[in-house]
């Protein structure tokens, strides 16, 4: 085991208060210079953290009540009345509760209230907190990770966790076959079998992973819900029971999963946490009707939903029982274009696309205005999002500058792959199909079945395609990887390749000082645009109604519930 | 023939029906594009991850073997591994199965209670205020698209007057036809309009013909000859009909399954086709046949008691 690195934790720490505010200039400076940083370097440390504060005041929360804006989460918990059982309503089902073999947002962001991980991202999204380990060390080289567990932490059951839940756990996630989140399992060392191997528990409270190439999105990755802590008394022999049934440490446990119907959870009493959650319990509905799912808010039936469509937000702000809320989500949408072929492989053809996009109008019209404009094809507010970027304004004369300059000056033909019978992509298309037709390149909507449209996207058989990212973990490398690099996906599929982009999207994940890494993806991002193998269209908020008795409800950028702190007024 | 017999036989058909139907449905399948693993691991998918599942799953060996393992448990009757919920079929499909079953039963019920009346006083009293306004009634309902009658039922009876629950199945028999009611009238609705419409214009045809006219000459009491004679044979085109629709239902009840958020295997069909999940589009595709084959069964059957002419 390596001796801890002082120095490291120390700035890991200083940078956590810089974040979160609890620090001043002077005093971090200070601090910086004794541990040898130069002058320079500390203030671009300060300035980056710093920075990465105020991106979230620009990206706020709102909520509104008949069309008035309120306090988004309210901290003060000394009125909030425990109790009672938060009834929600959703329009898709779960599939698979088991954080392994799980493939769908509609089971993650609800057993994540059942399973915790080492560590968690921190309520702003994009930093992270200690969870079930209080502290950890990493060594000089990056390779060696040490975890310390909090103590005295019980299963739902009231077992206590140690080490081994967290070995079986992690050993499971890195070598079952049935798990398709490997890509954040990529640093692991392997043996001749391909089994991970580095993972061990020197005692009850220690975990300890050596890692085989120094890999800055670790700690992130050991935030993701594939990563969670599970029962190994509860699971080990008998993992087929992890479908639908679930023992973690969360605040709440898993009371039953009726396939079809409802997803019940119930509250946790030997959850970690003094106090909390609030809650006795949430139940979560499947309503697939969106009519039906409204009604029933309306009718008292359900105290929240989510997946409203857009175009009935005006009628609910204006509704004075109703809370509407607007979350920052890592939700861009885009245009994939295949670069591989004419007219496309011209990057005039692209810079004419974006020029000619109207993204302001695109958000009223498919978004009914709750959305914002999007400059980079990463999401804003996540980490190291380059705000200075000024992405392409619309501008049809400029857009008809760079068609000149195109091998196709006077416009050309254009497929638009889009999911049929989804509603925003099928305005969105005829919108832009009639602003790019102002500068000759006619558009050809092609509306595909879900699953041929998935087929055309990993076949790369589209021409422009409608697509959309979420994160799953806080760090850019997940996204970057996705859309720059060759291997595997083909950027994004859409064949684009970048030398420059690239190395520096592998010396990213590498680079350890966090200034650097800034300005490694700031220059990623400013490249993506100048090729414009993507059109970023637009950031689209999580958008939830609930009724004016519920308070704190959080949908935060991850996408995962956090139902610990919510109440609803009794009586 | 007796009727035993041939129900026995009818039976026995069944057998081959049903592997003809296993081998189309297998074979459209594999005939749509898309496919199960690309759609389960959708955006993210890495080519890598998307081999390893489709080889987990099966789904690189030939396609004789997918198949004959498939109906190799069939006959042991295990329906195979869902490969979206990753669990047994068989624990999946009876509850789903049961809500639909009860929901098309309860329609069927509700129909025949709307239809006979409807349609007998329709007859009787041609062209009458009855008829008319009878008549337009139901070619509205008709008309009206059965999530539009849902919603609007839902609105009124179950959210503003409160006599109904907006959702679910519920728990226990009282509970279960309580939730149905308001969606088996929608379905129903769809429906009665045609029962009705063959039962008035067979009833109409009964009562103008030559052993009708026998019978009141004979001195029968009009009642007696409607209910006695003409009836009976008004039936039969009435009962096809009932008959057919009620084999249609089958997954024809996934719009009203949506409207009412009732956890029914209508709605499990069309996801797990969306989701090209394989085992459970063949389970469920199966399980429906043969009970479309046995309603067919006991339309057949029933003609037997209706009409004396008809040998089995």
């Amino acid at each position: 085991m390596h001796p801890r690195p002082e120095r490291t934790e120390k700035l890991a720490q200083l940078t956590r208060q810089i974040h979160d505010g609890t620090i001043s200039r002077r005093a971090f400076m200070a601090r910086a210079l004794a541990l040898g940083l130069s002058v320079s370097a500390s203030d671009t440390v300060f300035r980056t953290y710093r920075a990465g504060a105020q991106d979230q005041a620009e990206n706020p929360i709102t909520v509104t009540v008949g069309g008035t804006p309120i306090a988004a989460v309210e901290t003060d918990l000394t009125n909030a009345t425990p109790g009672g059982t938060f009834r929600f309503g959703r329009l898709e089902d779960s599939d698979v509760l088991d954080p392994v073999t799980t493939t769908l947002n509609t089971s993650i962001w609800y057993f994540m209230s059942i399973y915790d991980q080492l560590i968690r991202v921190a309520p702003d999204g994009i930093s992270l907190e200690p969870s079930l380990a209080e502290s950890w060390d990493i060594s000089e080289d990056g390779l060696t990770y040490t975890f310390h567990l909090r103590p005295n932490v019980l299963f739902s059951d009231g077992t206590p966790l140690t080490s081994a839940d967290v070995l079986y756990s992690w050993v499971r996630a890195a070598n079952d076959p049935g798990q398709i989140w490997t890509f954040t399992l990529d640093a692991m060392k392997r043996d001749a079998e391909g089994q991970v191997e580095g993972i061990t528990a020197p005692d009850d409270a220690t975990v300890v992973v050596e890692l085989a190439k120094p890999w800055v999105p670790f700690l992130s990755d050991v935030a993701m819900f594939n990563l969670s802590v599970i029962s190994k008394a509860f699971a080990e022999g008998n993992e087929e029971r992890l479908a639908t049934e679930c023992m973690g440490t969360g605040p709440f446990a898993l009371g039953e999963f009726r396939a079809g119907e409802i997803l019940t959870l119930v509250k946790n009493p030997h959850y970690w946490e003094e106090g909390l959650p609030l809650l006795d319990g949430v139940d979560v509905n499947l309503v697939p009707d969106d009519n039906a799912r409204i009604l029933q808010l309306q009718g008292g039936e359900l105290d929240g939903i989510m997946d409203v469509p857009f175009n009935r937000v005006p009628e609910l702000q204006a509704d004075p029982n109703l809370k509407v809320y607007q979350f920052p989500s890592t939700y861009t949408r885009y245009i994939l274009l295949n670069v591989r072929e004419a007219p496309l492989d011209d990057v005039h053809a692209r810079r004419a696309l974006q020029y000619a996009t109207d993204r302001q109008t695109l958000v009223d019209v498919v978004l009914f205005g709750n959305g914002i404009p999007a400059t980079s094809f990463m999401p804003k507010g996540a980490l190291y999002w380059n705000d200075t970027l000024e992405g392409y304004p619309y501008d049809l004369a400029k857009a008809q500058e760079e068609l000149a300059q195109s091998a196709t000056p006077d416009g050309f033909a254009l497929e638009l792959s889009t999911i049929a019978g989804f509603v925003s992509d099928e305005s969105m298309a005829t919108a832009l199909k009639d602003m790019w037709s102002q500068i000759g390149v006619e558009v050809t909507i092609s509306p595909l079945e879900t699953s041929i449209f998935n087929e055309a996207f990993t076949n790369a058989t589209f021409q422009a395609m409608s697509q959309y990212w979420t994160n799953d973990i806080i760090d850019p490398d997940e996204l970057v990887g996705f859309a720059v690099l060759q291997e595997s996906v083909q950027a994004f599929h859409t064949g684009w390749e970048n030398a420059e982009a690239q190395d520096l999207t592998r010396q990213g994940a590498a680079e350890s000082d966090p200034q650097k890494r800034k300005e490694i993806y700031f220059r990623i991002q400013e490249i993506h645009s100048e090729e414009s193998p993507m059109l970023p269209l637009y950031y689209q908020p999580y958008l939830n109604v609930t009724t004016t008795q519920v308070h704190n409800f959080q949908h935060p950028p991850t996408g995962q519930y956090n139902w610990k702190t919510t109440w609803m007024e009794q009586g | 023939m007796n009727r035993g017999r041939y129900i026995v036989r009818r039976l026995a058909l069944m057998i081959p029906v049903l592997f003809g139907i296993t081998v189309v449905v297998f074979s459209l399948l594999q005939l749509i594009p898309g496919d199960p693993a690309t759609t389960i691991l959708g955006a993210h998918a890495r080519p890598e991850t998307v081999a390893a599942l489709r080889h987990e799953l099966g789904l690189d060996r030939p396609l004789w073997e997918q198949y004959l393992r498939y109906m190799q448990n069939v006959v042991t009757f295990d329906l195979g591994q869902s490969l979206k919920f990753k669990t047994s079929v068989g624990s999946l499909l009876p509850g789903r199965l049961e809500v639909t079953l009860a929901l098309i039963t309860y329609a069927t019920v509700l129909t025949i209670a709307i239809s006979l009346p409807l349609g007998i006083v329709s007859a009787l009293r041609r062209n009458g205020i009855f008829d008319q306004v009878t008549r337009a009634f139901l070619m509205v309902t008709l008309v009206m698209p059965a999530f539009w009658v849902g919603i609007l039922f839902l609105t009124f009876f179950s959210i503003r007057l409160q006599l109904f629950p907006v959702a679910g199945y519920g728990d226990g028999w009282q509970e279960h036809l309580h939730h149905l009611f308001l969606p088996a009238l929608t379905i129903a609705l769809s429906i009665a309009p045609l029962i009705v419409r063959a039962l008035r214009t067979s009833i109409l045809e009964g009562l103008g013909s030559d052993y009708v006219r026998t019978a009141r000459a004979k001195g029968l009491r009009e009642q007696a000859v409607v209910s006695t004679h003409v009836l009976r044979n008004a039936l039969i085109p009435a009962v096809t009909l009932l008959g057919l629709s009620v084999g249609y239902l089958m997954g024809g009840t996934v719009i009203v399954e949506n409207v009412f958020s009732l956890p029914g295997a209508g709605k499990l069909l069309v996801d797990a086709i969306a989701a090209r999940d394989y085992p459970l589009v063949q389970s469920t595709t199966l399980v429906f046949a043969v009970l479309v084959i046995l309603v067919n069964l006991g339309t057949d059957v029933i003609y037997t008691f209706l009409d004396p002419r008809v040998r089995l």
